[in-house]
C-alpha cells in the first residue's frame, strides 16, 4: 500500500466518521432488519421456520405462499387447501380504495381550509386554528364507541364513504397544519401582484399557490395515505365484512386459533408492504421539501 | 260511468300493490339473513361451504364474519357499549362469561335448546352465570401434555411422565443424555396462554385458586398454585425450559414443538396432533402422543377452555340465531372433518373416536372427561384483569426479575384489587 493512500485511507476514516458509520449501520439493521426477517421467513418451507438456531437464509426457498396468495395455486387456506385469493384480492383493493380516497378527501379540505388559516383574516382565526390542531391529542379509542353509534344511525358502517369520512375527520388537523406552514412559507408578493392585476381570490388560489404548493400538497398526500394505510383499530370495528375489511384486519385473520402459519402471514405482510413503499420511494424528494417547508418560520 | 271506471281502476290499483306488496314481503320473509361473527379457523371458504348447508336446510342466509382472535373481542365490547350487536350469534369465550354475564348483554338461551342437547355438553356449565345459560359450547379446548416419544426413547425412558416431578425429572434424563437441550415447553410470554398454563400446572397438582369466597389458595407455599410457580421456576433454573420461552405465547411453542426442539409440550392444545402430524409443518411426524400428569396420578385433571357461540339481547334476529347454533350443534362431527373445530359434544368426540376420524381420538376422548372449569364458582367479571397480572408475572419470575414468594403475593394482590374495583 503505497504512502499516498493510506494517509488518504487515515484522512477518511476518522473517528466521526466510523462512528456516524456505525450509527448509520445500526439504524438500518434496526429498521429493515424486522423487513427482511419477514422476508426470509415468507421464503421458507413451513418445517423450516421452527429451526433452532433460526435460518438466516431459506434452505430450501420457495414462493408457494406468494403464489397462494396471488391466487396462482390454489392451496393457502390453512386447514383445507381452498385459496384465500378472493379475500386477499378483497383486502388489497379495499386497502387502496380507502387510502385513496381518505388522501383525497383530506387534501382537498386540507389545502382550502390550510389557506384559509394562512392568508384570510377572519375573527377567531387563530383560535379556531388551535382548536382543531388541538384534536390531534385526542386519542382515537376515546370517540370510537360515540362514532360508531353514529355510524350505525347514519347506515354507514361497513361502506367506502364512512371509513373515508372517519380517515379524513382524524387526519384533517395534521394535514392542515402541514399545508397552512406550506402556505406561509410562500412569499406573499406571488399573490399581492396576481391581485392587482385584478385576479380573484380563488383565481389566484388555484392558478398560483397551489402549483407553487405542490411539494407541500404531495407531503400532505403521502403523510395521509401511509396513516390511512396503516390503520387497524378503526376498520376493525367499522369494516365487518370483505366489503371493507383492508388488509391490517385480514392479515391477523391467517392466524387461526390452531395454526399459526408464519410463512403466509409474513408473505402477506411484504406485499402490504409495497404500495406505500412504492408511493414513498417514487415521491421521497416532495416528502422532503413538503414536510421542511416553513420549518424556519 | 266516469266513477265506476275510476273504482275499478283504483280497485285493480290497489290488488296490484297488495299483491306486489304480498310478494314482496314473502320474498324478504324467505331471504332472512343472520350475521355470524367468529374467530377465524384459517380455513374461512371451507366454513362458508359448509354453511350453505344451514342455508338449504333452513332458508336462512349466513353472513359469516370472521376477525383474528386476539382481536374478536374489543370489536364485541365496542358494539355492545354502543347498544348495537355485533352479530346475530357471535363467539363467546369461557372467560368472558363473568363480565357479559354482569353487562347482561347476552340472551339466556335455557328454553331454547334442549336438555338432552346440552347434557351432552359437559363444558356447557362454563357457560352459566348466575344460574343462565348464555352460550351453546361449538368449540372445544382443554390442556394436554404432547409427549414426544420417540425422543424420551432415545434417553431411554418408555413411558410418558405421569406427575410434574416425573416431568422435571425425565427432562434432567434428556439433557444430560444430550438429546434435547431444552427438554421442556411451556409457554412463558406475558399473555393468556402463559396464565392457562399455569393454571392446568395448578390442576396437576390438584389444587383451586380462589376459595368460595374468592380468597386466593396460592400464597401459601404447600398449596398447588404455589408449587406450579415453583415448578417453572425450578425447570428454568435447571436449563430444562428454555429462557427463550419468555418471548412465546402458546401458539408458536406448539410450532416450535413441530419443529422437535422440545420432548414435553406442557399444556398443549388437544388439536395440536394435526400440526405435528402434518409433514408440511412437522419434522415430529408421528412422534407424539397426548398424555395427562397430575402430582396424584390416580386423579389426573385438566382444565375446560371451550368456546360458546352466543346471541346478543339487541339481535333482531334471535329466533334464526337459536337454529343456527342449533344447526352446528348437530354437525359438529362434519364440522371437525372440513375445519378441525373441535366437537362439544361427548357424542359427537366419541363417534369421531370410533371412527378413526379423531387425530389422538382415544386420548381426547378420554381425557374429555376430565376437563373441569378453572373457577368452580364461575368465572369472574374481573377475569381480564387477574389473567394478565398472572402473566405479567410469570413473565417477571421467568426472567428472574421476582422471586416466587413475591410473584404469588403480586398476583394475590392484583386479584384482590381487581375484586375491590
Amino acid at each position: 500500500m503505497s504512502e499516498a493512500l493510506s494517509l488518504r485511507l487515515s484522512e477518511a476514516l476518522t473517528p466521526a466518521k466510523i462512528g456516524k458509520g456505525v450509527l448509520i449501520a445500526l439504524v438500518l439493521l434496526w429498521s429493515l432488519g424486522p423487513i427482511y426477517w419477514a422476508l426470509n421467513s415468507s421464503l421458507m418451507q413451513p418445517v423450516d421456520l421452527t429451526a433452532v438456531p433460526p435460518h438466516a437464509f431459506p434452505p430450501a426457498p420457495t414462493l408457494k405462499t406468494y403464489s397462494g396468495l396471488l391466487g396462482l395455486q390454489g392451496a393457502a387456506d390453512n386447514a383445507t387447501g381452498a385459496s384465500i385469493w378472493p379475500h386477499f384480492r378483497a383486502a388489497t383493493i379495499n386497502s387502496l380504495v380507502t387510502a385513496v380516497a381518505g388522501t383525497l378527501g383530506t387534501i382537498v379540505v386540507a389545502a382550502l381550509g390550510g389557506y384559509a388559516f394562512a392568508r384570510l383574516r377572519f375573527p377567531g382565526r387563530n383560535i379556531v386554528f388551535g382548536l382543531v390542531v388541538a384534536t390531534l391529542a385526542v386519542p382515537g379509542y376515546t370517540v370510537i364507541i360515540p362514532l360508531y353509534r353514529l355510524m350505525i344511525k347514519l347506515g354507514l358502517v361497513d361502506t367506502y364513504l364512512g371509513l373515508t369520512l372517519i380517515y379524513m375527520s382524524a387526519f384533517l388537523p395534521l394535514a392542515l397544519w402541514l399545508m397552512r406552514s406550506f402556505f406561509l412559507s410562500l412569499p406573499k408578493s406571488l399573490e399581492e401582484a396576481a391581485q392587482i392585476d385584478g385576479a380573484s381570490r380563488l383565481y389566484t388560489l388555484f392558478r398560483i399557490v397551489l402549483p407553487l404548493a405542490m411539494p407541500g400538497l404531495i407531503a400532505t398526500a403521502i403523510v395521509t395515505f401511509l396513516s390511512v394505510w396503516q390503520q387497524f383499530s378503526v376498520p376493525l370495528v367499522f369494516s365487518p365484512t370483505y366489503a371493507t375489511k383492508p388488509l391490517t384486519v385480514m392479515i391477523p385473520e391467517l392466524a387461526s386459533r390452531h395454526d399459526l402459519n408464519f410463512g403466509l402471514i409474513n408473505a402477506a405482510g411484504i406485499l402490504a408492504i409495497l404500495p406505500p413503499f412504492v408511493v414513498v420511494v417514487f415521491l421521497n424528494r416532495f416528502l422532503v421539501q413538503g414536510l421542511t417547508a416553513g420549518a424556519g418560520k | 260511468m266516469l266513477g265506476r271506471g275510476i273504482s275499478r281502476k283504483l280497485a285493480a290499483a290497489l290488488a296490484t300493490t297488495a299483491l306486489t306488496t304480498t310478494l314482496f314481503c314473502a320474498a324478504a320473509a324467505q331471504a332472512e339473513e343472520i350475521t355470524v361473527l367468529l374467530p377465524s379457523f384459517g380455513a374461512d371458504a371451507t366454513t362458508r361451504q359448509l354453511l350453505e348447508g344451514f342455508t338449504k336446510e333452513s332458508g336462512i342466509e349466513v353472513n359469516l364474519q370472521t376477525m383474528s382472535w386476539d382481536d374478536i373481542r374489543p370489536k364485541i365490547v365496542t358494539s355492545m357499549v354502543a347498544g348495537t350487536a355485533p352479530a346475530d350469534a357471535i363467539e363467546f369465550d369461557w372467560s368472558w362469561i363473568g363480565q357479559f354475564g354482569a353487562a347482561k348483554w347476552f340472551t339466556p338461551l335455557d328454553d331454547k335448546f334442549d336438555a338432552a342437547l346440552i347434557k351432552d355438553m359437559p363444558t356447557a356449565s362454563v357457560f352459566t352465570y348466575e344460574g343462565k345459560l348464555y352460550g351453546v359450547p361449538y368449540a372445544n379446548d382443554f390442556r394436554v401434555n404432547s409427549v414426544n416419544m420417540a425422543l424420551l426413547k432415545k434417553a431411554g425412558i418408555t413411558e410418558a411422565p405421569k406427575t410434574p416431578d416425573d416431568i422435571l425429572k425425565d427432562a434432567k434424563i434428556l439433557k444430560d443424555k444430550k438429546v434435547v437441550d431444552y427438554p421442556v415447553s411451556i409457554p412463558l410470554a406475558a399473555a393468556e396462554g402463559t396464565s392457562t398454563a399455569w393454571y392446568f400446572l395448578t390442576r396437576m397438582y390438584g389444587g383451586e385458586l380462589f376459595d368460595k369466597d374468592w380468597k386466593p389458595l396460592f400464597t401459601a407455599k404447600d398449596s398447588a398454585g404455589y408449587k406450579a410457580l415453583e415448578w417453572i421456576a425450578q425447570g428454568l433454573h435447571d436449563g430444562l425450559i428454555n429462557p427463550a420461552m419468555t418471548g412465546l405465547t402458546d401458539m408458536q411453542v406448539t410450532a416450535s414443538f413441530a419443529g422437535g426442539n422440545a420432548a414435553i409440550d406442557l399444556a398443549g392444545h388437544p388439536y395440536d396432533l394435526a400440526t405435528y402430524n402434518d409433514p408440511q409443518k412437522s419434522k415430529v411426524v408421528g412422534q407424539v402422543t397426548y398424555s395427562l400428569a397430575a402430582a396424584d396420578p390416580a386423579k389426573p385433571m385438566t382444565i375446560a377452555l371451550p368456546e360458546a357461540m352466543g346471541i346478543p339481547v339487541n339481535s333482531k334476529h334471535k329466533d334464526a340465531a337459536v337454529k343456527f347454533i342449533k344447526w352446528w350443534s348437530e354437525h359438529q362431527p362434519e364440522i371437525y372433518t372440513a375445519v378441525s373445530v373441535l366437537p362439544t359434544r361427548t357424542s359427537a368426540l366419541e363417534g369421531l373416536a370410533k371412527d378413526g376420524k379423531l387425530q389422538g381420538g382415544a386420548e381426547i376422548a378420554k381425557y374429555s372427561a376430565y376437563t373441569q372449569a378453572i373457577f368452580s364458582q364461575g368465572t369472574p367479571a374481573w377475569y381480564s384483569e387477574f389473567s394478565g397480572a398472572v402473566s405479567a408475572t410469570i413473565n417477571q419470575v421467568a426472567k428472574g426479575q421476582i422471586t416466587v414468594d413475591a410473584a404469588v403475593k403480586q398476583i394475590a394482590d392484583r386479584a384482590q384489587s381487581a375484586q375491590q374495583q
